[in-house]
This record gives C-alpha cells, structure tokens and sequence, in this order.
C-alpha cells in the first residue's frame, strides 16, 4: 500500500510541486528502502518536456555573463582539493 | 493573466514514429564540472544555455522572471553537478530535471501557471519534423516523443497537460472532464511507458514497444 502512495507521491514531484508534508512523506518512504528507482518519474518528465521544447533563442549575452559571473563566484567558494579526479 | 481553463480542444499534438532523428551527447561536461575543471562551465553554457534559456522563458510571465529562473536553475546546476550519472540518462535531460524542479518550485512559491499562450505554440508542434531540427540535443527526448506517440490520444493530452504546461491534476480534471482519480493514473502510466521505452531505448531496443 505505501508502494502505491510512493509511486503517487514520485509522479506528483515529477509533475507538480509537494507540499512540505508530502515532501517529507516521500522522503521517509524512501527511506524504508524501496527498490523504486525514485529518479525515473522525473527523467521521464523531463525527456517529454524536452521533447516538446522549442530551442530556438539562445541565451541572452547580457545573461550569459550573469551566469559566468555567478559560476566564478560559486567555484571560488568551493574548497579546491583538487587531490585526485 | 493568461486564462486558466483550458479546453481539452486546444490540446492538439501530432506524434508520429516516423523520421525522428537523434542527435546523442558525447562528452559528459557534468563530470568534468563536478571534478573541478572550470573550463566546462563555459561548454556547459555554450551547450545547454539555449535549452535553459527556452525552458524557463516558457514558464515564465516576463522576460525578468525568466532571467532570474536561467540563473537560478544553473547555480543548482552547478552544485547537482556531481550528482549526474551517465548511465541514467543524458546530460539534457538531467538538466531539464534540475530545470523543472526549480521552475515548479518558483510557480508554487508565486501561485502562478506558466505561460499558457507559449505553450499552445509549443503543443502544436508536428513531431513529423526531425527531432534535430528542432534543436534537440537528446536522444532521450526523440525516445519520449516515440513513447506519448503510443500512447491513445486521451492519455497524450494529459500527460502534455502536466508535464508540458505544468497544469496540476486537479486543473487537468477541470480541464477534461475527467475524474482526478484517472487524471492520477493516466499520468502515472504515460509516465511509466515513457520511461519503460528510455530504458529500452538505452538498453539498444527502441524500435519496437507495441501498444500499452
């Protein structure tokens, strides 16, 4: 019975926002180690919506350089162990 | 502003199995972020930023709003990096996953439905033109395109009603006529089958699938 909730709860994330009691439901259903794979809703959802998407603009410079920016600022706070990759 | 109701009619979507091509990823530029190489970032941008950009125009209501959710959903990008596994999917359709949590999350924070004028042009698509002319970069994507071609036309339009236009299940039943309850499992079947058909897909089985 939890099996069929679970499932519900993966198609409602994949398609629709959870609410915070249904976020944290999902999360101890998952929890109890399902053998679910708990990404395949969502991938399934993105691959049709890429499916349906027209690309047709490409990012806006003035916003590219905004996320070149952010990217800078993000990768200079990460601790740099670049030990072994 | 855009009407919320939306009739069952101008859900109008033309899948066809046939002539659709694949355009597959090669490198995993993900991998590389995640390992610290910076050069990525700006190959991610080049390679990715035209579909995020696309995205969140379309479940935007201004020009503003989109900015912020292209920014937003690349710094998660940046973060999830390392979380991505090639064998799961492609690189696009994991960022079209990072794209779509954080633009749900934004319409509920905000209470807003995207734009729904966007999305009858991107729902009249004629999935009879290759894929690759339609600036796809996933064959994940001419795979779930396949997959919702399979499916009977009712269950189609619900599942582009969800998943394409971000409608809840209750705004599909509305919408349709149609009970919640067989709002909630048609989504959750076309969701299966699609999936069912990537994993075949990836397996090197796609032609088949027969009927579901």
């Amino acid at each position: 019975m939890s099996s069929g909730r679970l499932q519900d709860l993966l198609v409602r994330r994949a398609t629709q926002a959870l609410t915070e009691d249904e976020r944290e439901e999902l999360e101890s259903l998952l929890e109890k180690g399902t053998n679910v794979d708990e990404t395949a809703f969502e991938f399934a959802a993105a691959a049709l919506h890429l499916s349906a998407l027209r690309i047709d603009e490409p990012l806006p410079a003035s916003l590219r350089t905004a996320v070149e920016r952010d990217a800078a600022v993000y990768f200079s706070a990460q601790p740099s162990d670049n030990g072994d990759a | 502003m855009p009407a919320r109701t939306r009739s069952a009619s101008t859900i109008s979507v033309r899948f066809s199995r046939k002539r659709i091509q694949t355009t597959t990823v090669s490198e995993s530029i993900l991998e590389r972020i995640a390992a610290g190489d910076q050069s990525a970032v700006a190959e991610c941008i080049d390679r990715y930023g035209g579909l995020v950009w696309s995205a969140a125009r379309r479940w935007s209501n201004n020009a503003a709003d989109a900015e912020d959710a292209t920014q937003e959903i690349f710094l998660e990008l940046w973060k999830s990096a390392g979380r991505y596994k090639p064998s799961a999917g492609t690189e696009a359709v994991f960022i079209t996953t990072i794209a779509r949590r954080r633009m749900i999350d934004r319409l509920r924070a905000s209470e807003r439905r995207p734009r729904t004028e966007e999305f009858d042009e991107t729902l009249m698509l004629d999935f009879t033109e290759p894929v690759a002319d339609q600036g796809m970069v996933s064959a994940e994507a001419a795979i779930a395109a396949r997959a919702v071609a399979q499916l009977e036309e009712g269950q189609q339009q619900i599942l582009l009603m969800g998943v394409v236009q971000g409608m809840t299940h209750s705004e599909i039943a509305t919408a349709t006529g149609k009970p919640l309850g067989t709002v909630k499992t048609h989504m959750r079947r076309g969701l299966s089958r699609v999936r069912q058909l990537m994993e075949q897909g990836a397996a090197g089985g796609t032609d088949g699938g027969g009927g579901g």
